[in-house]
């Protein structure tokens, strides 16, 4: 069953369009990452769906239904983690959490055991009765969470979960994205983290100025780029290399020197190692280290866009 | 709705320092400004000096006698008592703004009608004031007459005396001492500052996000308005309480017999600052710009209010008619005549006044709220 279908959505600011005809389907029980530079429109993307920006042109349909027509009921399955932390700093994790999920209509006996149980699920149960002020970065991040999935969402949209923590907290985080996803949830998830894009997702879409440049799985969206491969050549003193002799063995494109490491940008499919390696040991070069890699997401963006994912 | 009300309680509640200046903060100028004015306030003090009252007493007796002595403590004050034989007269004069007010006795009737212009006057309602102890001590039948100087025939003809009007007299020892001056007026001033409470229920969420959440859950955004403001009224009302409690029981201010109608004229008042926050909340772009304007309007309105000082000692006809437009005026106006007069004539202006600001600020914050451009 598709939980998201997105045709032709389009949102300008002014002169800027900072959603440009995005169309994109997530199936139930994915984990779709939204892979982008800051000012890419992911949040803008995700506003759009939880209501707080008018769409220009487009459509939105979450469970099959309009989100304008039937926002009552897609809020009530929807769960919407913010970017930017949108707790009470003067309400206890406990009570931030109950609050939230109040609004979407729990009460009673339920309303406590589902508030214990997300407070459980990031975490942060033994934090309860405590106020965020004394959190760290990551613990306010984990509650942010807890006060989205409380009422137990089909889809959750986590708008960068992940920014400014620890490592350990983010592997929290990112282990209760899986276990979420286990559970049934269809999730969305935005960032800036090649890492972490390919630890979880079951489906990527690289989103760059507006507009949605590439989408698949991994494997797809690395078949892309998979017919070249780069080989790192560390050596004792690179002066001695000639570059113009490397670039004659067939299969070698291109052949960069940075401090003693010789980079070459070499076709996969053609087999020529005996013949870089016999320029090295004929030319007298010791070699120290050989290393070959194969491409990942971040080639990947950087070929799609010409630009790399952080400065 | 109501977990939307309860939490903006706890926000308010949680602020413990806020919360304790907001009460703290009334009951210390109470006190300060009692003992300060102590002196100013006591009865001997007052001058009214240059008014004039008129008298007619119908045979002579007990009560002609006792109303000597009594005109002979307030002629302490410098009010000016003579006596009068013609009762048409007597009114003409009136009429024409000659003296203060009129009075009239019946010994046998046991009667005593005020007749006074309908010019506010504050040495007249002090007069009617005083004179409702002599009342209740001579047990007289007693009614206020306004004398409308274009309509001489229609006060003429009216059959006075099937219209009794019973004053219902306070205490002699109850007269207003500085403390139970102060006791009203820094509760009316604390009360303006509820605007701020009414400011921060709507701009609080906004800056830490916490608004755009809620616009992300399934609840109907005009129980989350209507929620907001009941929050902040019920915050407000919870503080006054205190207040009002810790100012009776233990600085022992006077707040006269009819404690209803002076709650009414206070809750009309909570409401109407709450509104005004909001609307000012959603109309300036931060909750520090919204402070200030009201830390330089509130100040200047409880001045002409006669929050600090009462406006009539400043003796400034100018001051007194330009403070006509501060909504303090009215409502510290209308609970000292309750209190003190048993007039009951500026209560409900005051009170429709106070809901009418309430319905057009909160009407202007509605018109905001429904443009934002969330769904
Ligand atoms: N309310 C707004 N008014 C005007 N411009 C906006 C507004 N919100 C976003 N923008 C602009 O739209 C573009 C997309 O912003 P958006 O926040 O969607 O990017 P993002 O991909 O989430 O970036 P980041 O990784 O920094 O969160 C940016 O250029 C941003 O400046
Ligand atoms: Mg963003």
């Amino acid at each position: 069953m598709q939980i998201v279908k997105i045709q032709g959505l389009t949102k300008k600011f002014g002169d800027l369009i900072a959603v440009d005809n995005v169309s994109l389907e997530i199936e139930q029980g994915e984990i779709y990452s939204l892979l982008g530079p800051n000012g890419a429109g992911k949040s803008t993307i995700i506003n759009i769906i939880s209501g707080l920006l008018k769409m220009n042109k487009g459509e939105v349909e979450i469970l099959g239904k309009n989100i304008i027509k039937h926002s009552n009921y897609v809020k009530k399955n929807m769960g919407i983690v913010p970017q930017d932390i949108a707790i009470y700093e003067d309400l206890t994790a406990y009570e931030n959490v109950k609050f939230f999920t109040t609004l979407y209509g729990i009460k009673g006996e339920e309303l406590k055991r589902k508030t214990t149980e997300a407070l459980e699920f990031v975490g942060l149960n033994d934090k309860s009765d405590k106020f965020p002020k004394s959190f760290s970065g990551g613990m306010k991040r984990r509650l942010n969470i807890a006060c989205a999935i409380a009422h137990r969402p089909k889809l959750i949209i986590m708008d960068e979960p992940t920014v400014g923590i620890d490592p350990q907290s983010r592997n929290h985080i990112l282990e209760s994205v899986r276990k979420l996803n286990k559970l049934g949830c269809t999730i969305i998830y935005t960032t800036h983290y090649m890492e972490e894009v390919e630890a979880i997702s079951t489906k990527i879409g690289i989103i760059d100025h507006g507009k949605l440049i590439a989408e698949g799985n991994k494997e797809e969206l690395k078949a892309i780029v998979t017919d070249r491969q780069a080989i790192y050549i560390t050596v004792n003193d690179s002066e001695k290399v000639n570059i113009n002799e490397l670039k004659k063995i067939n299969g070698v494109v291109d052949v960069t020197v940075d401090g003693n490491v010789v980079e070459i940008d070499n076709k996969k499919e053609i087999n020529n190692w005996d013949k870089i390696i016999t320029y090295f040991y004929s030319n007298s070069i010791p070699v120290k280290n050989i290393e070959s890699k194969v491409p990942n997401l971040e080639t990947v963006f950087l070929t799609l866009t010409g630009r790399k994912l952080r400065d | 709705m109501i977990s939307i009300i309860i939490k903006e309680i706890k926000h308010n509640f949680r602020d413990k320092r806020a919360i304790t200046l907001m009460i703290a903060f009334p009951l210390l100028l109470m006190v300060i400004l009692g003992v300060v004015f102590n002196g100013q306030f006591a009865s001997n003090g007052i001058d009214f000096s240059g008014a004039k009252v008129i008298y007619s007493a119908k045979e002579d007796g007990n009560l002609h006698k006792g109303f000597k002595e009594f005109a002979h403590e307030l002629e302490e004050m410098n009010i000016i008592f003579e006596q009068i034989e013609n009762e048409d007269d007597a009114i003409k004069k009136i009429q024409d703004d000659l003296y203060t007010c009129y009075i009239s006795l019946d010994e046998n009737s046991k009667e005593l009608n005020i007749y006074k212009n309908n010019k506010r006057n504050t040495t007249a309602s002090f007069i009617e004031g005083m004179l409702a102890t002599f009342v209740q001590r001579y047990n007289l039948v007693s009614q206020i007459i306004e004398v409308n100087p274009n309509s001489i025939d229609e006060i003429m003809n009216k059959d006075i005396k099937n219209d009794y009007v019973k004053i219902v007299s306070i205490d002699e020892k109850k007269q207003a001492r500085a403390i139970d001056y102060y006791g009203i007026t820094m509760l009316t001033l604390i009360i303006m500052y509820s605007v701020n409470a009414g400011i921060f229920s709507i701009q609080g969420e906004q800056t830490i996000k916490t608004g755009d959440r809620i616009i992300g859950t399934p609840i109907n955004k005009y129980k989350v308005f209507l929620g907001k403001v009941l929050g902040a009224f019920a915050v407000t009302a919870i503080q006054i309480s205190i207040v009002i409690l810790f100012s009776t029981k233990i600085l022992g201010v006077n707040w006269g017999n009819d404690i209803v109608t002076i709650l009414i004229i206070i809750i009309t008042q909570i409401i109407m600052c709450i509104s005004i926050g909001v609307g000012i909340g959603f109309l300036v772009s931060s909750q520090e710009v919204g402070n200030g304007v009201i830390s330089a309007i509130i100040p200047l309105l409880v001045f002409l209010g006669g929050g600090y000082y009462p406006l009539e000692r400043i003796g400034s006809d100018l001051l007194f008619k330009i403070s006509i437009i501060s909504p303090i005026r009215w409502i510290n106006d209308s609970i000292f005549n309750v209190i003190y007069l048993n007039d009951y004539k500026y209560v409900s202006s005051t009170v429709v006044f106070n809901i009418v600001i309430s319905f057009v600020f909160l009407l202007l914050a509605n018109m905001k709220y429904r443009r934002r451009e969330e769904i």
